[in-house]
Parts: C-alpha cells; sequence; structure tokens
C-alpha cells in the first residue's frame, strides 16, 4: 500500500514537473499571462476610476474567469495528441488528471495572488478581512481548476478548441463563480453575509462533487 | 403502433390534466379591501371586493372581524351585501389596543355558511392607536371564533395569483420532466461509456433534445406567467437563472456533438459530458436557489411545493400532470430516437 | 426552403418589434381580465405551439431521411 501510494505520488509530481518545465522554457507564457492582468486591470481602471467593494469584486472574478479558462485549456493545448498517447502509455489516466488538476490549481492560485496585488496597486483595496479573500480565491482556484481541467480535455477533442472551451465551461462554472462571489463578498467591510462556513461548505461539496466526477470519467475520455 | 398501452396512458392523464386544471373552480376568496388605511376611534365603512364569491346568497350569515393577532380580533357592527361580488361591512375600530405600537396592520376575516371562511392578511392599516392593557370589551378571543368550515373541490385562492394558480400544472411539470428526462438521458450515457453499444449514445441524444425542449418551454411559460405577476418577462429571479444556466448546458451539449466529425470520438466525449453536465445540475437546481432569496415558491429556506401553495386538491392533478407531461416527452423522445437510429443504419448498416 | 424560413422569421421579428406599439394597455388589460385566466389559456398554447414546432420538425427530417433511401427499400 506503502508502495502504492508512492509511485502514484512520485509519478504525479514528475508529470507536474514535466508541464512547469515547459512553462517556464517557453517563458513568454507566465509573461504574457501578467500582460493580460495587467491590461484587464488597466482597462477596469480606465473606465470605472475609482472602485467600489462589490464592484471590485465582481471585475476580480470575472478577470479571473477568463485568465483562468485561457491559461487551463493551453495547458492541454501545448502537446499534440501523440505526446499524450505516449503519457498514457507510461501514466494512468487519472493520474493525469491529478497532475493537471495540481498543476493548474497551483498556477491558479499563483495568477489569482498576481492579480490580487496588482489589481490592490493600481485600484486600492477595498477588502476588509484579507484572510477570508485569500481563502476564497484558493477555494476558487481548487473548484475552478477542476472544472476547467475536465472541460478543456474534452475541448481539445474538437478543433475550435478555444471557442469550445468557452461554450462549454460558462454555464458549468457558475454555481462555484456564484459561491464565490458570495464568500467573498463576505470580506467586505460592510458585509451583511454572515454564513461564510454553509457558503464554504457548499463550495466544498461542489468541489468534491467536481473531483469525483473527473476521475470517474477521465478514463473513459482517453479510450477513443 | 409500439407501446400502444402507455401511449393511450398518456394522452388520458393529459386529458384529466388540462379538463380538471381548466374546470375545477377557485376557492372563493378577497381580492380588495377599501379605504387600507384607517384611523383608531373611527367608524369607517369597508368595501370589500369578493372574487368567486356569491355574498346574496350567503347574505344572513356573513359574519367579519379585524384580526389584530392571534389573540385579539373585534366584530363588525353591520354588513350590507350590495351584490354578489361585493360587500360593505362596518367597523367601529376602537381608541385602544392590547398591543404596543400606533400603527397596526390588521386581517380581515370572514366567514358564512355557503363560502366557509377567508382571511386577508394585513387587509387594513389602523393608525394613531393607543396601548391600554386590559383590553376594551369589544376585543374578542380569536380562538373563540367560530369559523365556518365549508367542504369542496377547489383550488387554493391567492391573491395574486389568482386563476394562474392553474399553471401549476403546465409550467412546474415542464421542470420536473426536464429533469427526469436528463436523469434517464444520464443513465443511457453511463451505459453508453460501460458497454459502448452505439444505440444508447443516440437514445441519450434524443432524450437530451426533449429535455431541452421542455427545458425552453418551461422558460418561456414561466415568462409569460412571471409578467402577469411579477410585472416583467425576466425577474432576475435566482430559479429563473439558474434554469436558464441549465438549458444553456446543455445547447453546449449539441454544440460539442457538432463540433466533433468522428462519430465514435463524438459519442464517447458527449457521453461523458452528458454526465458531468447532469451532475452539475443538482447544485444548480437544487442547491443556489435554496441559498438565496427567491420569488418563487420553496425557495430562501423555505419548504419547497408546500402549504397552501400546493394543497391537497391540487396534488391530485399535480402528480398526474407531472407523469402525463413526462411520458409526453418520453414519447417523443422515442419517435427522436427511432428516426436517429434510422439515420444510423442508413449510414452505417444495423 | 431557407429563403422562406428567413422571410418567415423576419416577419417574426418584425412582429415582436412592432408589437410594443400597438397600444400594448388593452392586451395587458384582457391577460388580467377574469382572473388572469388568459394567462393559462396562453401558457398552454405556447406549450402546445412548441410541441407542435417541434414535431414539424421532426416530420421534415423523416422526409428528407425517406428521400434519401434507395426507392426499392421504401416498403421495407
Amino acid at each position: 500500500m506503502k508502495f502504492h501510494t508512492l509511485t502514484l505520488l512520485s509519478h504525479i509530481l514528475a508529470y507536474i514537473r514535466k508541464d512547469l518545465l515547459l512553462e517556464l522554457r517557453r517563458g513568454y507564457a507566465l509573461g504574457g499571462l501578467t500582460v493580460f492582468v495587467l491590461c484587464i486591470v488597466f482597462i477596469i481602471y480606465l473606465s470605472f476610476g475609482e472602485i467600489e467593494g462589490r464592484l471590485w469584486i465582481t471585475l476580480y472574478w470575472i478577470a479571473f474567469l477568463f485568465i483562468s479558462i485561457h491559461t487551463v485549456l493551453k495547458g492541454f493545448a501545448l502537446e499534440n495528441n501523440n505526446r499524450y498517447l505516449y503519457y498514457y502509455s507510461l501514466l494512468r489516466p487519472e493520474y493525469i488528471f491529478l497532475a493537471k488538476w495540481i498543476y493548474n490549481t497551483c498556477m491558479l492560485v499563483a495568477l489569482g495572488m498576481l492579480m490580487y496585488a496588482i489589481l490592490s496597486l493600481v485600484a486600492g483595496n477595498p477588502i476588509d478581512d484579507q484572510g477570508i479573500f485569500l481563502l476564497t480565491v484558493i477555494a476558487g482556484a481548487v473548484g475552478i481548476s477542476l472544472c476547467f481541467t475536465f472541460v478543456s480535455a474534452i475541448a481539445v477533442k474538437s478543433d475550435q478548441s478555444a471557442t469550445l472551451m468557452t461554450i462549454l465551461s460558462f454555464p458549468l462554472i457558475i454555481p462555484v463563480l456564484l459561491h464565490l462571489i458570495r464568500l467573498s463578498r463576505a470580506s467586505l467591510p460592510d458585509t451583511m453575509i454572515t454564513d461564510i462556513a454553509t457558503s464554504l461548505i457548499t463550495l466544498g461539496s461542489i468541489d468534491l462533487l467536481l473531483a469525483g466526477l473527473g476521475l470517474l470519467l477521465f478514463p473513459y475520455l482517453w479510450r477513443s | 403502433m409500439k407501446g400502444i398501452w402507455w401511449k393511450s396512458l398518456t394522452v388520458c392523464i393529459l386529458l384529466y390534466v388540462i379538463l380538471a386544471g381548466f374546470l375545477v373552480p377557485l376557492r372563493p376568496g378577497i381580492s380588495d379591501v377599501s379605504p387600507g388605511r384607517v384611523v383608531a376611534g373611527e367608524a369607517v365603512v369597508l368595501k370589500v371586493e369578493g372574487y368567486n364569491t356569491f355574498f346574496t346568497r350567503a347574505k344572513d350569515s356573513i359574519h367579519a372581524w379585524l384580526k389584530l393577532n392571534d389573540e385579539y380580533a373585534f366584530p363588525a357592527k353591520h354588513i350590507i351585501v350590495s351584490h354578489d361580488a361585493s360587500i360593505d361591512v362596518q367597523f367601529e375600530i376602537p381608541d385602544t389596543f392590547p398591543l404596543r405600537g400606533t400603527v397596526h396592520p390588521m386581517s380581515l376575516i370572514l366567514t358564512d355558511d355557503t363560502h366557509g371562511s377567508f382571511v386577508l392578511p394585513n387587509a387594513v392599516f389602523v393608525r394613531d392607536c393607543q396601548y391600554f392593557d386590559p383590553p376594551d370589551g369589544i376585543w374578542e378571543n380569536v380562538t373563540l371564533i367560530d369559523l365556518q368550515k365549508v367542504k369542496g373541490f377547489y383550488f387554493p385562492y391567492r391573491n395574486i395569483l389568482h386563476e394562474t394558480i392553474r399553471n401549476a400544472y403546465f409550467h412546474i411539470p415542464m421542470w420536473f420532466g426536464m429533469i427526469i428526462i436528463f436523469i434517464a438521458s444520464a443513465w443511457c450515457s453511463l451505459r453508453y461509456i460501460r458497454k459502448g453499444n452505439a444505440e444508447e449514445d443516440l437514445k441519450a441524444l434524443a432524450l437530451n433534445s426533449t429535455g431541452t425542449l421542455f427545458g425552453v418551454l418551461g422558460l418561456l411559460t414561466g415568462m409569460l406567467w412571471s409578467k402577469f405577476t411579477w410585472g416583467s418577462f425576466w425577474s432576475w429571479d435566482v430559479k429563473q437563472n439558474t434554469a436558464a444556466i441549465a438549458v444553456l448546458i446543455y445547447l453546449a451539449y449539441f454544440v460539442l456533438r457538432n463540433s466533433l466529425p468522428d462519430p465514435d470520438r463524438r459519442a464517447r466525449v458527449a457521453a461523458v459530458y452528458n454526465i458531468f453536465g447532469c451532475a452539475m445540475l443538482i447544485p444548480l437546481l437544487f442547491v443556489i436557489p435554496r441559498l438565496t432569496d427567491s420569488l418563487h415558491p420553496g425557495s430562501g429556506g423555505n419548504p419547497a411545493l408546500g402549504g397552501e401553495d400546493l394543497d391537497n386538491t391540487m396534488r391530485t392533478i399535480f402528480y398526474p400532470a407531472v407523469i402525463g407531461w413526462t411520458l409526453l416527452g418520453v414519447w417523443i423522445s422515442e419517435l427522436r430516437y427511432r428516426l436517429l437510429r434510422l439515420h444510423w443504419w442508413i449510414i452505417f448498416g444495423k | 426552403m431557407h429563403f422562406k424560413r428567413i422571410v418567415c422569421s423576419l416577419f417574426f421579428l418584425a412582429g415582436l418589434l412592432i408589437s410594443p406599439s400597438f397600444s400594448q394597455v388593452p392586451i395587458d388589460d384582457f391577460m388580467r381580465s377574469t382572473g388572469k385566466i388568459y394567462v393559462v389559456a396562453a401558457v398552454l398554447a405556447v406549450i402546445f405551439l412548441v410541441i407542435i414546432g417541434y414535431l414539424i420538425s421532426l416530420d421534415r427530417k423523416i422526409h428528407n431521411l425517406e428521400k434519401k433511401l434507395p426507392n426499392g427499400k421504401k416498403n421495407q
């Protein structure tokens, strides 16, 4: 049993390292994302000037959503199908899903923090309870990366993967997004929301549902 | 015809639902009371408008009270029946109220031997009230009021809804049918990814088309209903939004199918997405509406579909309606499935 | 066929755009009369029309399929 867990971990870690290396080797990807974040923040700032709390949060999540669609899909579209065939001969599909998901979560958390820093720098920081907000960002990154990893695995099967990714992921992500916006509103100073625990538990159970579905269904996606 | 017994059953159930849904009368109710604001210590004449009422028939047996809370009420002095749908009730509002505060909303209670009894909550607002604890002689104990009960087969009267409460047999079953059909479709998809039988995938596709049709119907009928009860076609109510998103999930399913040219891969990927989408309906349709305030009954922590919005009389038609409309959906999906299968046979052989 | 469809949908859209200018209030009053029973009638009509529309599209699909069949197999 111990051995089994170890191989699982080492396989996943190896896969994550491979993804990270690929990402770093083509350094412009991270740079491109940073520019993307800056661009969005700049446009938001130009059009609104001063940004009050609720608007800040909504804009944050909209920007986060677009950036994460872009990031996650790129992670899949980077390599061609033959390369994947090779990976599948080495690893079980569940491991690949787990590795992809962990990698994407880390990426999204990093991007979320980056965006948080930039947005606070440029547009001010209306958040009262930083802890809750950062917790929300992490919970959001987990949920969004689960959903998007799965959907992008579907979308790359088609030729127009970018369009398909947007169409497929938006309706699916809305339950998660609604909870995220609700939760992050709890971190504003004049908040009316007190039942943070309920929202967190609901979000957690949606994440669990997504994770279970992803692990169960992902292997079937690759059998074709 | 294949499956003639359940198809004729469908027709019978739907006929029953439509006939009973339209013909059973609404319980009589109070639609309006004017004036809505009175001053304490005055004698007032309240003009009470009834709906579906026969006040001339009930003439002498009508009694009326204004109810303050669950303890106190005072009776009307005099009642004049002008015609079937309207009576004038004369009250002498007392100066002192056995409750603190200067403005009190009061409910109107009417009871007679023809209609039974009705209550209009917050019918009148009384201002300039004074507090006095041992109440005047005019105040009666609510529990002593003898409310007449009349038996009969009626739908409940709700103030804004009026006759549109009958939409419970046409609008709500669309959503029930949609969910049942989507679950059936996910089941077919599950069988497809386990066994790889192409027919299961076609079944899932056919069921999804009908499910989406029901979803669109639910949205359209809901919009129409909300226009004349809530005031606008789209009220940005949480259930309207989540239902629209649910339909979007399934529209994306068709887009996904169309964007994959290879039939084998299309079937597999679509089946996986179908199961995923169906599972995502759970948080979308059953969790989020319960956490947010909504105009719909059954939201914001209220029990769904219960109480006075769906009483036992309505249940005898509502449940057959759900079964009937769902069976109609299955029938349409079956036709669609047979068509798809024919298409498949022509292209790939049996 | 496509031309017809486009013309039909254009008419439909034009109807939708024009309809508010046809004094909306009387229609509104009509729908609210007799305890809003016409709302229920309209709801049932919408369900009926949409399902009929779906059946017509199904019918057309079957028709197209029949045309694809080789002649000999038609009565099989």
